[in-house]
């Protein structure tokens, strides 16, 4: 059994980089450098997975978003050259209404979450293997959004291809 | 006979339907038409009195609007007529037949039937000959209602019916802007009495209850309408009565009716129409008779006008305006009469004076028709052309003037033993105005016939034209004996008739032998002034009073006060009135639309077409939700 | 608000929470801010991972289905990888049409 000191020692780690990841990308101007960003973070998150008792599902998470959505991301930025660096013809009154909104939502949430009480229960053990259980529920108790999201999937596919071919 | 008195205004009116529809293109054949039916009306009208001398008395309604349908919000307001049980009538419509009606319908036929006969030869060649007579029929329709009526609402109708006639029938020479205007001036000037009217008829019902006259007096007699309410009711009642009847101060507009043609001067602005101002004031007698203040309030402005009018009509040039002041005047007597009680001599001063002002002012016709002027002092010595017409106007005007034992000397020696009896200021007034009568008429008598001719121009000597002189010979008959059926040696029993008491007035030495002296000094000042026609002294005494002579020729300046007024004040309101709608009212509107253009500008640029925008307005949605639901769960 | 800050140790529900609203915060902050595209798609995903945070906090401890917080988890990576593919084809279809990315060019239906 893993000491609590291990798992909070491993959370504040993913966390603070998850965070300084995501203040990275949205500081920065290069937009390379924004999406290396976006891989730490997802990676770090992957990590707060694993802390948090979901082992399949950081191994997904590296396999979907690092490897394939990461992918598609910085082919997309490949396939849209343009200055590196953008004419500032912004609009700052923008960039402030949106700062400050998010701002208030991230106040208004976590006053929330914190303040309710939530039912108390056991937590499952952190170092439960989740697999099978994850299995046995997509196939039963989920089974309809299963499905419905590989015919999300399907038409997702086809959506991008019809959209982005060439007339 | 009585039974069918609602069919005497029913044939002129067919008359002019059946004018105005085609028969247009052919004059002889509508002036035949309505000659015929206005005699069928004459005849029946003859029938009415006999009935009504039998002891006949007829009142037939029928319900015209059932009053519970509409009368919900005019029921009336005042405790005290519901109290009484004034419950709302309903609105009908009817006529009556008294003495009263008999008397006006044989007046009003028989002098239309002469005037129509006149107007034979007076419009001969007039273009417009088809539509006079059309407007003659409906105008004798309108009077003949009018004087049918038994109730205020009817009778209002067919009192408008009459203004609109007059206006017609002075208009008649449209073209020329003279005619046109003294019509507008007649309809607007009568259009401000009818307002009072209107409101006194409407005031009435609302403290009675009903629009009938019998169930009104009656009200009034047992007390039931507040003593205030009845004097303002039948005060503005009277409103009407001094438009029509051009008393002061709306006498204003008689004098330029004189524009119209002659014949119609006769019938409608010397003995018919402006007569039904009197008899309105007869009609309602008994209701008047319950206010002392009304009463008072119409003898003094009778009086009045009677003295005023024949100051104005010493100093008149034209032939017709002298008989149109001398009509006001002699109004004026007819309402001193009511005014003052004896209700059945003024009527009968309106008997005497419709058949000799009538034939005045046919007799006028005639000479203008043969002069073509109007103007007295180019004039003088027509008595050798038209020897007819000098006869039957010097006996008119000698019944006019009141000398016995012409008509015209009963019924005023009657109104003067009423006045003296109770009123010695009146009477001084009305003696005074005696007097000037007869100086007026015969001077226009003089400066008319005597003398030799003064105007330029060629004058034919033929005579008078058969209408015109069959005409006048009809009228000159009641002239001279249409008084005795007053004379209190025989009783008086037109008076008995008309106001249903046994008794008779009695006669008066003193005042009959006062005025006739005064009479005859009138008459003796202007033969010596004016006598073998003369002008010299008149203009000569006219230079030597040039102010009062002036304020005279002027009509007293009212109706420059009239036109300060209209152009100043009431198109001054107007004009305020039509600003403020341009400005405030149509500003308001204009500004709502406005306002909605600004606040649609500006709430357009929400939609800035960029997505972050429309992201963000999302996010500060939840974000208010989230709080406010957040609080209200607090709260608990 | 009685806002009951969890202490540091050990690892508890509301640790989760907060990251998960931070995180989403922070990618909202870059959703609404930015002009490329592909960087608004960017911080999208970071919003969407703390939603999935959130959820894999609430699995330990919820009382619905087994680990039902994790299941929701897979959905959400399925319908982000769903939309982050179909985003970046629109994108490309911008691209090919204007020759640039900026979202705030893109406002015909501005009224």
């Amino acid at each position: 059994m893993p000491t609590e000191l291990l798992v909070a020692g491993g959370f504040y780690t993913f966390a603070v980089l998850a965070i300084l990841g995501s203040i990275a990308l949205i500081l920065s101007r290069v937009i390379f450098r924004s999406a290396l960003s976006l891989t730490l973070v997802l990676a770090s998150v992957a990590g707060a997975y694993v802390v948090l008792g979901a082992d399949f599902l950081a191994v997904v998470q590296i396999l979907v978003y690092v490897g394939a959505i990461m992918v598609l991301i910085i082919f997309g930025i490949m396939l849209t050259p343009q200055q590196v660096v953008l004419e500032t013809a912004r609009d700052p009154g923008k960039a402030v209404a949106g700062v400050a909104v998010a701002a208030a939502v991230f106040v208004v949430t976590t006053g929330v979450l914190l303040g309710s009480t939530w039912p108390r229960s056991n937590p499952t053990p952190v170092d439960m293997p989740t697999t099978a259980i994850l299995g046995e529920g997509l196939l039963t108790t989920f089974g309809l959004p299963f499905e419905l999201a590989s015919i999300l999937l399907l038409l997702a596919m086809i959506g991008a291809i019809v959209i982005a071919r060439e007339e | 006979m009585a039974e069918v008195a609602w069919a005497i205004p029913l044939c002129p009116l067919v008359a002019f339907v059946i004018i105005s529809l085609g028969a247009r293109r052919s004059p002889g054949f509508s002036a035949a038409l309505s000659i015929v039916a206005v005699a069928v009306s004459l005849v029946l009208a003859v029938g009415v009195i006999a009935d009504v001398l039998a002891g006949g008395h007829v009142e037939q309604s029928r319900v015209w609007i059932p009053a519970p349908a509409i009368a919900g919000p005019i029921v009336p307001l005042n405790a005290a007529a519901l109290q009484s049980g004034a419950a709302p009538q309903p609105f009908s419509i009817g006529f009556q037949v008294d003495a009263l009606t008999a008397v006006m319908l044989l007046v009003v036929t028989s002098i239309s039937f002469v005037v129509q006969i006149y107007s034979l030869g007076y419009m001969r060649g007039d273009s417009g000959f088809a539509r006079y007579y059309a407007f003659l029929s409906l105008f004798s329709m309108s009077m003949l209602g009018l004087v049918l009526a038994n109730n205020f609402l009817a009778l209002f109708v067919f009192w408008e019916l009459v203004g609109l006639c007059s206006y017609l029938l002075i208009g008649h020479w449209h073209e020329r802007p003279a005619a046109a205007e003294a019509a507008k001036k007649a309809f607007i000037v009568t259009r401000a009495g009818d307002v009072g009217l209107l409101l006194g008829v409407l005031f009435l019902y609302w403290h009675a209850g009903t629009f009938a006259f019998g169930d009104i007096a009656q009200m009034a007699a047992d007390g039931r309408i507040p003593a205030g309410a009845l004097t303002v009711g039948i005060l503005l009642v009277f409103c009407g009565a001094v438009g029509k009847s051009a008393q002061f101060p709306l006498h204003v507009w008689l004098p330029d009716a004189m524009e119209g043609p002659t014949p119609v001067s006769a019938l409608i602005h010397a003995a018919t129409m402006v007569a039904a101002g009197v008899y309105l004031m007869a009609r309602t007698f008994p209701i008047l008779e319950h206010s002392s203040t009304a009463m008072a309030v119409v003898a003094t402005i009778g009086g009045f006008t009677a003295f005023f009018a024949a100051t104005m009509g010493l100093v008149s040039t034209d032939i017709k305006r002298v008989l149109a002041y001398s009509t006001v005047s002699q109004l004026g007597y007819m309402m001193l009469a009511i005014g003052i009680g004896a209700m059945s001599a003024g009527v009968f001063h309106l008997f005497n004076h419709a058949f000799f002002k009538a034939l005045l002012f046919l007799c006028a016709g005639s000479v203008i028709h043969l002069v073509e002027t109007n103007e007295m002092f180019e004039m003088g010595g027509l008595g050798r052309r038209l020897p007819l017409t000098t006869i039957t106007m010097t006996i008119a005007a000698l019944s006019l003037a009141g000398l016995p034992p012409l008509s015209g000397f009963w019924s005023k020696d009657e109104i003067l033993g009423a006045a003296l009896a109770g009123h010695p200021i009146l009477f001084v007034l009305a003696l005074a105005t005696v007097g000037m009568t007869a100086f007026y008429m015969f001077r226009v008598i003089f400066l008319t016939f005597s003398g030799s001719f003064r105007g330029t121009g060629h004058v034919e000597s033929h005579g008078e034209p058969i209408s015109m002189a069959l005409s006048l010979v009809i009228l000159v008959i009641p002239s001279i004996i249409s008084g005795f059926w007053g004379m209190p040696f025989a009783g008086n029993p037109f008076g008995r008739l008309v106001s249903g008491s046994a008794e008779s007035t009695g006669f008066h030495p003193v005042v009959a032998t006062s005025s006739v002296i005064v009479a005859l000094l009138g008459i003796g000042i202007a033969w010596v002034m004016y006598g073998g026609g003369r002008i010299e002294a008149g203009a000569g005494l006219s230079a030597r009073i040039a102010p009062l002579h002036q304020l005279l020729i002027r009509r007293y300046y009212l109706d420059d006060l009239y036109e300060w007024l209209v152009a100043r004040v009431f198109l001054g309101i107007g004009r305020l009135a039509a600003t403020f709608d341009a400005e405030v009212i149509d500003g308001a509107v204009n500004g709502t639309g406005a306002l909605t253009v600004l606040i649609g500008g500006s709430l357009r640029r929400i939609q800035t077409g960029q997505v972050q925008t429309y992201a963000w307005a999302l996010f500060a949605g939840i974000l208010v939700l989230a709080v406010l639901l957040a609080g209200l769960r607090l709260e608990r | 608000m009685p806002t009951a800050l969890p202490p540091l140790y050990p690892i508890t529900l509301q640790h989760g929470l907060v990251l998960g609203a931070a995180l989403f915060s922070l990618g909202m902050i870059g959703a609404l801010t930015k002009r490329n595209a592909i960087e608004i798609l960017m911080s999208i995903e970071v919003m969407l991972n703390g939603v999935m945070v959130t959820f894999i906090s609430f699995a330990r401890h919820a009382q619905g289905p087994a680990l039902g917080g994790q299941i929701f988890a897979i959905f959400i990576m399925t319908v982000a990888a769903a939309e982050a593919a179909v985003g970046l084809a629109i994108v490309i279809a911008v691209y090919r049409l204007r020759r640039s990315v900026a979202v705030d060019t893109v406002n015909s239906l501005q009224g």
